[in-house]
């Protein structure tokens, strides 16, 4: 079953096997994930102005829900672990956890899959990507400069993430107000949501915060610099395509 | 100034591959440097996944793979083996939203068929950072692949 949901300014595709599921069930969970995504939009959206967060950017402070409180805290977690280059409060316009989001949604409509007996799961969240699967799958990395063409393939059964300064709406900043330290990047590891801030983070601090993923056996990445060399974590690749 | 950058940081880490230069034309000396330096790295793990991957039949023989509904449209990719390789990739059946098909037709599908060739039989079934265009052509690509390994 492959099924899309337009969502968060992008394409969430999930696609799912399990033995003898009717075609009426598969489409309810499609339903039910879908549900949850858009519980997930309504309360963590930028772009909504009732949002939570959006009232919280507002500083109009008042109960938070379970979820809130739980990616504030993945957020602190995530800035933790790339040494300060992903960080949600640098943005302008304060606190904006939507780089952390969408990988977080990822995981919450791949665990629903699971949930429902789905022996192989893979959802795409626009390019992030969360696995289940017993045997890893094949990865084609986006090329930064050509939509269109590969420049690598990774292998994982868990996450990938890519972030890139071609994406739309790309708002990516160095905290520490320096440059842009790679042109695009990418995570491979689970949970999905620290790949995906871990990859926007090697976009924002470069080298010096791939080096640094590199030393938690979790993760391997590779980056790309403006000027299109390609880096990467000894073990990240399984191929490299030659132009 | 970013490149100037990397040379002070590369001197403090140790044990990233600068695999290639991407854009041959803007190769910049510390990439060409580490390119050499590391070839060998990045070219044994590509042999191991080489080996990894079921081999194709002798041929020639053509398998479409499953007509695949992606939300904003169907399409269906048909493969062409010969001599245990992919000589072709063509759309065997392909309808659009009106919105979407000028980007799908006129963008991904070329090139990633252009792209499927090259990888010779490495199903990609997925592509990170990209949009959701190529997914229903990998989808089918991958269920044209699964049939001719006989999985």
């Amino acid at each position: 079953m492959l099924a899309e949901i337009p969502i968060m300014g992008t394409v969430f595709t999930l696609e799912f096997e399990g033995d003898g599921r009717a075609q009426s069930e598969s489409s309810a969970l499609v339903a039910e994930v879908t549900n949850e995504l858009e519980r997930i939009d309504r309360t963590f959206s930028t772009y909504r102005t009732n949002s939570e967060v959006s009232h919280f950017r507002r500083h109009e402070h008042g109960t938070h829900s379970e979820s809130f409180d739980e990616v504030f805290a993945l957020c602190e977690l995530a800035r933790e672990l790339s040494d300060g280059f992903f960080d949600p409060w640098a943005v302008p316009g304060g606190y904006d956890p939507s780089g952390l989001v969408k990988g977080w949604a990822g995981e919450r409509a791949l665990a629903l899959l699971i949930d429902a007996g789905a022996e192989r799961a893979v959802v795409n969240a626009g390019g992030d990507i969360a696995i289940h699967s017993a045997e890893p799958i094949n990865i084609g990395v986006r090329h930064p400069r050509e939509a269109d063409r590969l420049c690598a393939v990774v292998q994982s059964n868990t996450a990938v993430a890519t972030s890139g300064l071609y994406e739309r709406g790309c708002h990516i900043v160095n905290p520490l107000g320096a440059e842009l330290g790679a042109y695009a990047a990418t995570v491979v590891g689970a949970p999905l949501y620290l790949a995906d801030a871990l990859a926007t983070a090697v976009v924002a601090g470069g080298e010096q915060v791939l080096a640094k993923i590199a030393q938690q056996r979790q993760f391997r990445g590779l980056l790309v610099t403006v000027d299109g060399v390609l880096r990467a974590i000894p073990g990240t690749m399984v191929t490299v395509i030659q132009t | 100034m970013i490149r100037r950058a990397f040379t002070v940081l590369g001197a403090m880490v140790v044990g990233l591959l600068g695999i290639l230069t991407l854009y041959p034309r803007a190769k910049s000396q510390l990439s060409a440097a580490s390119v050499n330096k590391n070839h060998g790295g990045s070219k044994s793990s590509s042999q191991k996944a080489a080996a990894a991957s079921a081999p194709l039949p002798v041929g020639p023989v053509s398998v479409t793979g499953p007509l695949t509904n992606y939300g904003f449209g169907d399409i269906a990719v048909k493969v062409d083996v010969a001599n245990h390789k992919i000589v072709d990739i063509s759309i065997a059946k392909f309808q659009a939203l009106e919105a979407y098909s000028i980007e799908i037709e006129q963008a991904a599908v070329p090139s990633l068929r252009a792209e499927a060739l090259k990888a010779q039989g490495l199903p990609i079934g997925i592509v990170t950072g990209a949009t959701y265009t190529s997914q229903g052509f990998a989808y089918s690509l991958q269920g044209a692949l699964n049939k001719l390994k006989g999985k």
